[in-house]
């Protein structure tokens, strides 16, 4: 049996919006409309499994988290975690799982961090020594030593998510769920996340489920990845096959420092170009990053130069090419 | 033995540390909590004083003087101000639901309604809670004390804290069922509060039924200060049946609202 097993799970979210035309007494007339956040999505995860559940804004990631954590009641569909069914029995399964969610803080504002952990200790029934020793390990990991002792309120944001992080891991859950726990972080911040992330899963085992709408956390963290969009998984791989199949393009942005008339390079796509500026995509089939750098560095005076994944969007766009 | 009591700590011994740690959260603003506490006595002391003039110039009525008088502004007050402010959190359930804020006691494992209640404090209620106490301190003593009678002050401080908590979670809880309605939830518990106050002789009949079966405005006041007065097993009886029958009604409204939680997507911190 899978640790996680997700089987046609569907939600509808129905909310009563006012209409424009008046009803009696000039009471606005209401009608009802229906969003089908989460339609029929069905998976399973193995444990010690890492995956990354993306997709864009609305595509239904939180709302499939919130039903795996038993937050939501699901409208229609299963759900066994570790086989604990979230919403029949979400106290039991909240001593067995963790969950974080990146808009939404778990911890107080007002104290310390280390203030909340000692709360968190005992309302997941610790022992003493257990805990101290288990703050101790993930301190270490998370390298929060310096600030678990300051007001919350007084952290930067990459700082506070790691607090959160290490509050949802105090009594060593099988699973952890993390909603957008890159959300707003800078980019160092960000890289330094996933790496402990990382590291909790090759430590300990922990099966990692976290949603992202980032392709950047997918490569660094998940060794599998399911895209989600309009409440449908689109996608199920290895983040392996995904990049072999739909991640082979590298956008290069180059800027120069003196105008150029233009840019000659082979087996390169020109997306976008002016005297100053341009956007090469690359094949990585074709041809390799490093070629294309070197040549241009070699030919051109460089003043600014980056190098990105393709957006999500472009990669769901690509998706569906492939299937039609 | 040793080991189930053990068990039974550690089961319970989270809402230790939670009182614990709201006690910490206000010590950051002291100063704050002092000054509120006064003024909360402060008011509650004027009110007393209004009613001292009115029986002074028109004696009892219907067999409620001053001392009758004492005891209700003690126990509305001890039962508002525990509610108010160790339970503080039950008072925001309605504004948490609306924003999502509920999530984050879905994702722990102890009772979501105590989790919830025991997440927030009010300073200024403390003051209430401390000058209820005394004020019914004084009308036990005012009334003769004897062992009954402390008893019985105990349990019932204790009972009408309990059915101002489990009024506040029913009404709080419509929210799941009417999205936006925490004025109503607030109206409601206005509802409740302002009859409380009023001498015990100014509810007959159908009123005194509402007041005390559906609203339950006499419970928390009126119905003590009489059963203390005249001590009867049959009080004490009603008095307990009334005040678990909210705890438990409480826990329910609530746990079937949950099921209809939506949990917004709205930014927040705790
Ligand atoms: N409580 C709610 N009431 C009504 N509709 C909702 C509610 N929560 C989510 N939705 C709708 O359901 C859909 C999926 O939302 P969800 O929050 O799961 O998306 P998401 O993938 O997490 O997006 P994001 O990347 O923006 O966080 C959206 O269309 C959203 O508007
Ligand atoms: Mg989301």
């Amino acid at each position: 049996m899978a640790q996680i097993e997700v089987r046609n799970l569907t939600k509808v979210f129905t909310t009563k919006i006012a209409t424009d035309r008046p009803g009696w007494f000039g009471i606005a007339r209401k009608t009802t409309k229906s969003v089908k956040a989460v339609d029929g999505i069905t998976f399973d995860v193995d444990k010690g499994e890492t995956l990354a559940f993306i997709g864009p804004n609305g595509a239904g990631k939180s709302t499939t988290i919130k039903m795996l954590t038993g937050i939501l009641y699901p409208t229609s569909g299963s759900v066994s975690i570790i086989g604990i069914n979230p919403w029949k029995e979400r106290q039991r399964l909240a001593f067995r799982i963790g969950t974080v969610f990146g808009q939404k803080s778990q911890l107080s504002f007002h104290l310390p961090a280390e203030d909340s952990f000692k709360l968190f200790a005992k309302i997941y029934e610790l022992d003493d020594q257990v805990f101290r020793r288990r703050v101790g390990e993930l301190v270490e990991i998370f390298d929060a030593k310096d600030y678990i002792k300051q007001p919350l309120r007084k952290l930067s944001l990459g700082q506070r998510m790691r607090c959160e992080i290490i509050a949802s891991l105090l009594h060593n859950p099988e699973i952890v769920f993390l909603d957008e726990p890159t959300i707003g972080l800078d980019v160092v911040a960000k890289q330094e996340l996933r790496k402990v992330l990382r590291k909790l899963n090759e430590n300990y085992n922990t099966t990692i489920f976290l949603t992202s709408h980032d392709t950047g956390d997918i490569d660094a963290i998940s060794d599998r990845t399911i895209i989600i969009n309009g409440g449908k998984i689109v996608f199920d791989d290895s983040t392996n096959n995904l990049k072999r199949k739909y991640i082979k393009t590298k956008r290069i942005k180059v800027r120069f420092t003196s105008a150029i008339r233009d840019i000659e390079t082979q087996n390169v796509h020109i997306s976008r170009s002016d005297h100053y500026e341009t956007e090469l995509e690359v094949n990585t089939a074709e041809r390799t990053i490093k070629s294309v750098l070197e040549e241009i560095v070699g030919k051109y005076d460089i003043a600014d130069i980056s190098i990105e994944d393709p957006s999500l969007d472009e990669i769901i766009a690509s998706i569906y090419e492939h299937n039609t | 033995m040793e080991g189930k009591l053990r068990n039974i700590n550690k089961k319970w011994a989270w809402i230790a540390e939670n009182l614990r740690f709201n006690f910490r959260v206000f010590t950051e603003y002291k100063a704050a909590f002092v000054l509120q506490s006064v003024g909360m006595i402060l008011n509650n002391a004027a009110f007393l004083v209004v009613w001292y003039i009115f029986f002074h110039i028109f004696g009892s009525v219907n067999g409620w003087g001053f001392k009758e008088m004492l005891g209700l502004d003690g126990f509305v007050g001890f039962g508002y101000g525990v509610a108010f402010s160790l339970t503080y959190g039950a008072t925001k359930i309605s504004k948490m639901a609306t924003f999502g804020l509920l999530d984050r006691f879905l994702t722990l494992p102890q009772n979501t309604l105590t989790m919830v209640s025991l997440s927030d404090v009010q300073m200024s209620a403390i003051g209430d809670l401390v000058l209820g106490a005394l004020l019914i301190g004084a009308y036990v003593v005012t009334v003769g004390p004897s062992f009954t009678r402390i008893a019985l002050a105990l349990l019932f401080a204790g009972m009408v804290s309990l059915v101002v908590l489990g009024f506040t979670i029913v009404v709080q809880s419509i929210v799941f069922w009417i999205p936006n309605s925490q004025e109503l939830s607030d109206a409601l518990f206005e509802f409740m509060l302002g009859p409380s106050l009023m001498p015990n002789s100014a509810f007959t009949g159908a009123m005194r039924f509402i007041f005390t079966f559906i609203i339950p405005a006499i419970v928390i006041g009126g119905l003590p200060v009489n059963i203390i007065l005249s001590p009867s097993i049959k009080g004490l009886i009603v008095m307990t049946a009334i005040s678990l029958a909210w705890v438990y009604l409480a826990q329910w409204v609530f746990n079937r609202g949950l099921r209809r939680y939506e949990s917004g997507n709205l930014v927040g911190t705790r």
